[in-house]
């Protein structure tokens, strides 16, 4: 499967776009969002833990205001995407010392015979660069305006 | 969740990430993502593995070496490690993460996923 059909407009939902967190740090954005995922109060625990431990081993802030945390998880069956939008904007250790502002969580399980995973994580950071800073994805007030955003952005890339 | 599954789905998922931290870093530095050293990773790993009741972890490592992965996930019923179809009763129990278990045929730990 090549990376033309990874879409990541095709993962994205409604639901699973949330554009008023309201965590102020790190490990706190990493909580909301993976508050979102549906998982029960122990598996999210899991899963925090995780997510933590990779932003240790650097971090996934990539600058232009994105970062995005992943990693892989027995506790999905599928990959999933969740997107958080934070107007203040949190420290995140990122590449340019800047915050961050838009979150890009993504957990994919450990069997992914077409390594959408990495496939779908080049093409976030990918358009995270061609990003400036007056995109409609840091303004857009609904998450469809978002979502339609984010499919006009890959077209080009 | 039983918390020794707690404990080997943890164990299992950092593994993973330090494997692909090893195999695909060149890939994610590409991308713009920063990999620094693995050893607060292994580090965390020890922490979990030191948890684990003995003969626990001494399967899972038994395991490991002859599947790679130790813990897999049940999906509609089915084992994700040998793909055999679970046998009614254990597949219909209520609060099946509540006991650790393990598949009857190749042994793996099972995690059953919400359906």
């Amino acid at each position: 499967m090549g990376s033309a059909s990874v879409k990541i407009s095709s993962l994205l939902k409604a639901e699973r776009v949330h554009l008023n967190l309201k965590a102020a740090g790190r490990d706190s954005v990493l909580k909301e969002l993976v508050g979102r995922t549906g998982l029960d109060e122990k598996e999210q625990k899991i899963l925090l833990v995780n997510l933590k431990q990779r932003e240790e081993l650097g971090s996934t802030g990539i600058g232009k205001s994105v970062a995005i945390p992943h990693c892989r998880s027995l506790l999905l069956n599928s990959l999933t995407l969740i997107v958080g939008r934070s107007k203040a904007g949190v420290d995140f250790d990122s590449i340019d010392k800047k915050p961050a502002k838009l979150f890009f969580l993504i957990i994919a399980p450990p069997h992914d015979p077409q390594n959408q995973y990495l496939i779908t994580l080049g093409r976030i950071a990918q358009l995270a660069k061609e990003l400036s800073p007056a995109d409609a994805l840091f303004t857009a007030d609904q998450p469809a305006e978002f979502i339609s955003r984010i499919t006009e952005l890959e077209k080009n890339i | 969740m039983h918390p020794q599954m707690e404990l080997l789905v943890t164990l299992h998922d950092l593994e993973l990430m330090i494997k692909e931290a090893t195999e695909d870093a060149a890939q994610e530095k590409a991308m713009g993502f920063k990999i620094d050293s693995l050893e607060h990773l292994t580090k965390a790993q020890s922490d979990v593995a030191k948890q684990v009741d003995k003969d626990i972890f001494s399967r899972y490592q038994k395991l490991k070496a002859r599947y790679g992965r130790p813990v897999v996930p049940v999906i509609n019923g089915v084992c994700c490690g040998c793909y055999i179809r679970m046998p009614t009763a254990q597949a219909t129990k209520v609060g099946k993460n509540q006991s650790l278990t393990a598949c009857g045929n190749c042994g793996r730990f099972l995690y059953w996923l919400s359906e």
